[in-house]
């Protein structure tokens, strides 16, 4: 033994040239009791100051250990053996010194454990329900407490010199917050802790095995837990901006925004008058002053898409502004309230609004129509001064009953008050530029509408995986009074000499309502831990009237003559039961999901006038069928099919005509059947995330049956009766892709683009079968490149090329160019300066049909500066269409009809505004746009 | 109570019986299947607060994945395990190397780890990860084997609590983890809400052959590798660091 000491010491010495100053330890590990040697014993050696370990050691078969190597220090010897206590020896090693511990005698865990059960003692402490509870600030504990401090002043709960703890009288297995294991943070080597003051509430209670909560089968297998749950990091303030602008013109822009809080709790308020386009809080703004679109958006997780339900029109469009044509005027405001408390259990929105718009403007419509073989000419200029204010409260509330099951309430409902005028006057052109007729016309109508429209779904999870039950009734109802003048003078000419006079002068008074109830019971049953069969039944009704009343002017000169041509009073009523199945496969690569509906669907229409019903029967399919294939979680495949029925509505369906337009008579087909489109799609997309590129596109056909189109007859004098009828061949093709990617180098993002779009538009024109092919081919690309608070600059150019040719002159095909250039640019400037510029290009080939020059440049800027101590003050000056050149524009050519449609739209102004945003101190406030 | 009872007896019988110490039985190579759980939640919360609420509805607060450590007395291999059909419903999230591949040869203190990021699959050979551990006395039971908890600091700043055996003579552990005097059963990367924990240990010969050496991928190193992502990620902000931590873990 001695001797092998020494050889070991001549054998450091000889290597001590390259490890100087190394120490080694070694010794014998054994087993007290038994009095035999211990092999595989695990000898640590750690550093006494911080415990790291150094180096370590297994015992050999003979329960002898070396480790050689040991740098001069104060050590722990640390010996560990299963079963075994643990045996701590300090020990120090100086420069090249060989330390023997001789033999390390372990002890047997379960030889110490007897006196521990002995000691052991029941608690005094009973448990209340499953989970004691206790409110953290209820127990003092010093300012920057560790969680440790708070947990010692909890009665029953004892933390130890080790930070072991116990409670009522068990030692706690595991410490979570807010559900997720907490291991505790060593402060030697974090210097990020959780503190006392974080935490809301203490619960200790046992935690069911993981088998046991997966199961629902208790095994009896409980280990002590202590829930941490922390307090909410959102505190109570309020934020808000202020703007005030005024132009040139009478132009003005003022906002008020504010949003308050006080923990789940928010209620926001907003105001705006202004007339330079704005009607409502954009999508960044309603997130944090209207409704927030995460409390309101729900998850498919079938599908894997959110989806939000409500009613959008133009004037409640995504971002806030206005996108019609004329001089829009608005003053509106809203308020929003959400809560959530019951530890998010219970949730509650609620948003209310007005508005009062007001817009007037001009519109000049040119439209080329073609007849079998021949061609006439429209040109219709109108003034317009309308006015809406409307009313609306929507809300929802969910409550969870426990983790499987929930009920939850939307519901929503609008008044709106409508007066519009409008002042036309039209010239129908024939093909050698005969004036054929031309008119007047003054149409006037208050309008009153009312929705109320409610949904109330429970769904209930089953104790299998996979098996839910669910629960839906929807009720949507909408009433509409229309009452006002139509007055219009018509003047028929024949070689240009005028031939026949019309005057319409009439009060119109409409009454429309529409009820809708649905129900649907859906289950779902999985059939294997990845597929599932869904089925669903349910019945839907829709009830719908229309009472229109024309009356002439009698010779009183009062408006007390029924005009029955144009007057009638209808009821439809349409009855669907409706059900099916769906099987669904959900892979970590491929989903894929099939099934249909069948609706047996029963139509009521009745005359009431005439006092005529009728009944019909239809079966209704609504196939769906999807694939996608996930390559990687950045590429996917997709295909995608489904059928769909549209159900005409009562205006198409009811057997009168409407004279709005003297030239343009509508009437309803009371034969009309549902129509039904088959809709396929395609899509693909392709990212590189690390090497920045992006490759997307797809593709989409539709063809529908018995597409409920329109029979025109136009006769020599240019008037026009048209019908809804079904039609089949009518079908539309689009596609697009793109491609996105970083030139690095001079850090450009370019992506180009291109669509294609073709359809084959199917109507009946004087009793001849008319297809309408026409395309769309669209080319783009965009460069970017930015510099995160310097500069950001961008320029996109499109080219879009128009083609359009109708069977019933075939010789006549229209095609042109349009080409759209928008740059934009924002340069951050030193003493908080800033400028932004951009401009929208638009060039409009000139056409045979369409002479006047169209090419416009849209240009706008603006400078702001922002003022005081972290910027709360934003100073703007603005100029919105500097070259005085925008004008609204529009052009359709997918029909027998080509269309060139002009109108008044926002010019140039200028324009000072300030923008305030307050936020009380010590609260987060959103970032300054 | 009742759990300290049942902890306990089988230690008494043991004591009674007093079973010679020898029939200690020490595992020098098996198969280990290990659970690593993730935080989704938590990860989000530096993100856009409308965009993590939007998530929070699509994806659960915590993804589970399984994997398997195949251990001799010097090499280790881990790789994906058996999948959990319940990620196949997580969309949205993509954690950037999640199904990695790592040999280690524990003797010559080398490493192979095969890694995705993203669209990218990265072969990195590097030298065994060298971590100071600081034992503490603090023990619990992983899998039916009593573990010793270590901390230490990796990557200059990233905190890591792991538990180890000392009936498992391998020095190995999951991921790049090692350098504990037994196997490492259970790791917490506690801010940044990951864990690894050990849910089933089998006693069963190894072969050689089970050894699949990862060969495919970018050949690269960790310093290498590291600046790579770091130049990709510079414009991503916090998550980006995140994205970054994650993947040299």
């Amino acid at each position: 033994m001695r001797k092998s000491t020494i050889l070991l010491h001549l054998i450091l010495c000889t290597c001590g040239a390259v490890s100087a100053q190394q120490g080694t330890i070694k010794g014998v590990i054994r087993d007290t009791s038994e009095q035999k040697e211990l092999p595989n014993a695990v000898i640590a050696v750690l550093r006494q100051s911080d415990s790291i370990m150094q180096a370590f050691t297994r015992s050999q078969p003979g329960g002898a250990f070396i480790i050689k190597n040991i740098p001069p220090g104060q050590y722990l010897l640390m010996v560990t053996y299963p079963k075994f206590a643990d045996y701590i020896e300090p020990f120090s090693i100086k420069s090249d010194s060989l330390f023997s511990f001789g033999p390390i005698s372990l002890i047997r865990k379960s030889e110490l454990l007897k006196e521990v059960i002995v000691t052991q003692k029941a608690s005094a402490i009973r448990m209340k329900g499953d989970t004691l509870e206790f409110k953290a600030d209820s127990f003092k504990v010093k300012e920057g407490a560790t969680v440790e401090e708070l947990l010692k002043k909890l009665p029953g709960i004892q933390v130890n010199s080790k930070g072991e703890i116990t409670a009522q009288g068990e030692k706690v297995q595991k410490v979570l917050v807010d559900g997720e294991e907490f291991f505790g943070d060593d402060p030697t080597l974090v210097t990020q802790n959780l503190r006392a003051d974080m935490v809301d509430r203490v619960q200790v209670f046992d935690k069911k095995s993981d088998q046991a909560a997966f199961t629902g089968i208790d095994d009896g297998q409980k280990t002590k837990t202590i829930n941490l749950k922390l307090k909410d990091d959102k505190k109570n303030g309020y934020f808000g901006k202020v703007t005030a602008g005024g132009g040139t013109n009478g132009y003005f822009d003022d906002e008020l925004m504010v949003n308050m809080f006080k923990k789940k709790e928010k209620l926001a308020l907003y105001g705006i008058l202004s007339n330079t386009g704005k009607t409502g809080l954009n999508w960044t703004d309603r997130n944090t002053y209207g409704q927030n679109i995460a409390d309101i958006a729900e998850y498919d997780e079938d599908n894997g898409y959110f989806h939000i339900d409500g009613n959008f029109d133009e004037l409640d469009n995504w971002n806030g502004s206005y996108q019609g044509q004329g001089y829009p005027t608005v003053k509106t405001g809203g308020v929003h309230y959400n809560n959530k408390w019951n530890d998010d259990r219970q949730t509650i929105n609620g948003n209310y609004k007005f508005m009062q718009l007001s817009v007037n403007g001009e519109n000049t419509t040119n439209t080329e129509n073609i007849l079998p073989d021949t061609l006439y000419y429209n040109n219709q200029h109108q003034t317009f001064n309308n006015q809406i204010f409307r009313n609306r409260a929507d809300g929802n509330y969910e409550i969870k009953f426990d983790s499987t099951s929930s009920i939850k309430i939307t519901a929503d409902a609008g008044k709106d008050h409508k007066i519009t005028s409008n002042h036309f006057t039209s010239q129908a052109l024939a093909a050698d530029s005969a004036l054929i007729n031309s008119s007047t016309r003054d149409v006037s109508t208050t309008a009153d509408i009312q929705t109320l429209n409610s949904n109330i779904i429970w769904r209930k999870r089953l104790p299998k995986k996979g098996r839910t039950l669910s629960i839906n009734f929807n009720e949507k109802y909408q009433s509409s009074t229309a009452s006002g003048y139509l007055y219009s003078e018509n003047n028929f000419y024949t070689k240009d000499t005028l031939s026949q006079q019309q005057l319409t002068d009439q009060y119109k008074d409409n009454h429309s309502q529409d009820i809708q109830l649905d129900s649907k019971l859906t289950y779902t049953e999985p059939l294997s831990g990845s597929s599932f069969i869904a089925a669903n039944y349910g019945f839907a009704l829709v009830n719908s009237s229309s009472d229109r009343s024309s009356f002439n002017k009698s010779a009183s000169g009062k408006y007390t003559e029924l005009d029955p041509l144009y007057s009638n009073d209808y009821r439809f009523n349409v009855f669907t039961h409706r059900g099916g199945l769906s099987y669904s496969l959900v892979k970590k690569q491929l989903r894929f999901s099939a099934g249909s509906n069948i609706g047996l669907t029963n139509f009521e229409q009745k005359d009431v006038h005439a006092d005529t019903s009728s009944t019909r029967h239809f079966v209704n399919w609504y196939p769906q069928a999807s694939l996608s294939w996930t390559f990687n979680p950045q590429s996917r495949l997709s295909l995608r099919y489904d059928g769909s029925t549209t159900q005409p509505t009562i205006q198409q369906i009811q057997p009168t005509s409407t004279n709005e337009d003297p030239l343009n008579i509508i009437i309803g087909n009371p034969a009309l059947k549902p129509q039904f489109a088959n809709n396929l799609s395609l899509n693909f997309n392709d990212y590189k995330i690390l090497s920045q590129r992006y490759i997307y596109g797809g593709l989409r056909y539709t063809a529908t049956q018995n597409f409920i189109g329109t029979r025109d007859n136009v006769d020599s004098t240019g008037k026009r009766v048209s019908q809804s009828v079904n039609l089949n061949g009518s079908n539309n093709f689009s596609g697009y892709a793109g491609y996105y990617f970083k030139w690095d180098k001079p850090g450009l993002g370019i992506s180009i683009n291109g669509n294609v779009s073709r359809q084959r538009f199917v109507n009946i024109v004087n009793d001849v079968l008319n297809a309408t092919n026409s395309g769309n081919y669209a080319l783009g690309i965009e460069l970017n490149k930015s510099k995160e608070k310097k500069y950001e600059f961008d320029i996109s150019g499109n080219a879009i090329y128009t083609r359009s040719v109708s069977s019933l002159y075939s010789n006549n095909t229209t095609s042109y160019w349009t080409y759209n250039i928008q740059p934009n640019a924002a340069l951050y400037l030193p003493w908080k300066f800033e400028l932004h510029t951009d401009a929208e290009i638009n060039l409009r080939q000139k056409t045979v049909l369409f002479p006047t020059s169209n090419n416009t440049v849209r240009w706008n800027a603006w400078v702001g500066k922002k003022l005081l101590k972290k910027d709360p003050l934003l100073l703007k000056v603005m100029v919105n269409d500097l070259l005085n050149q925008n004008i609204g524009f529009n052009r359709t050519a997918t029909s027998n009809y080509i269309t060139q449609n002009t109108y008044s739209t926002i010019q140039r102004y200028f324009m000072v505004s300030l923008v305030w945003s307050f936020t009380k101190a010590g609260t987060a406030a959103p970032p300054q746009q | 109570m009742k759990r300290s009872l049942f902890f306990l007896l089988p230690l008494v019988l043991c004591a009674a019986l007093r079973l010679p110490a020898q029939n200690t039985i020490f595992l020098t190579e098996g198969k280990i299947e290990f659970e690593k759980k993730i935080n989704l939640y938590d990860q989000m919360q530096e993100e856009n607060e409308t965009w993590s609420d939007l998530m929070k509805k699509a994806i659960p607060k915590f993804r589970t994945d399984y994997f398997e450590l195949l251990f001799t007395k010097n090499k280790t291999l881990y790789q994906p395990g058996r999948p959990n059909p319940d990620n196949n419903k997580i969309q949205f999230d993509e954690q950037p190397a999640q199904d990695n591949r790592v040999y280690s040869d524990l003797e010559h203190e080398k490493s192979i780890s095969q890694k995705k990021v993203f669209e990218q699959v990265f072969l990195v050979q590097d030298s065994t990860r060298k971590i100071q551990w600081k034992i503490t006395d603090e023990t619990r039971t992983i899998a039916g084997f009593t573990c010793r908890r270590a901390n230490a600091i990796i990557m200059d700043s990233v905190y890591v609590v792991a538990f180890y055996t000392d009936e498992i003579t391998s020095t190995g552990g999951p991921e790049s983890f090692s350098g504990l005097p037994g196997m490492i059963l259970g790791v917490a990367v506690p801010h940044q809400h990951i864990t690894w924990f050990a849910t089933k240990v089998e006693a069963t010969p190894v072969a050689e052959t089970e050894f699949k050496i990862p060969s495919k991928g970018k050949k690269t190193t960790g310093k290498e590798l590291k600046a790579t992502l770091g130049e990709r990620m510079k414009e991503w902000g916090k998550q980006g660091k995140r994205i970054l931590l994650v993947s040299m873990i």
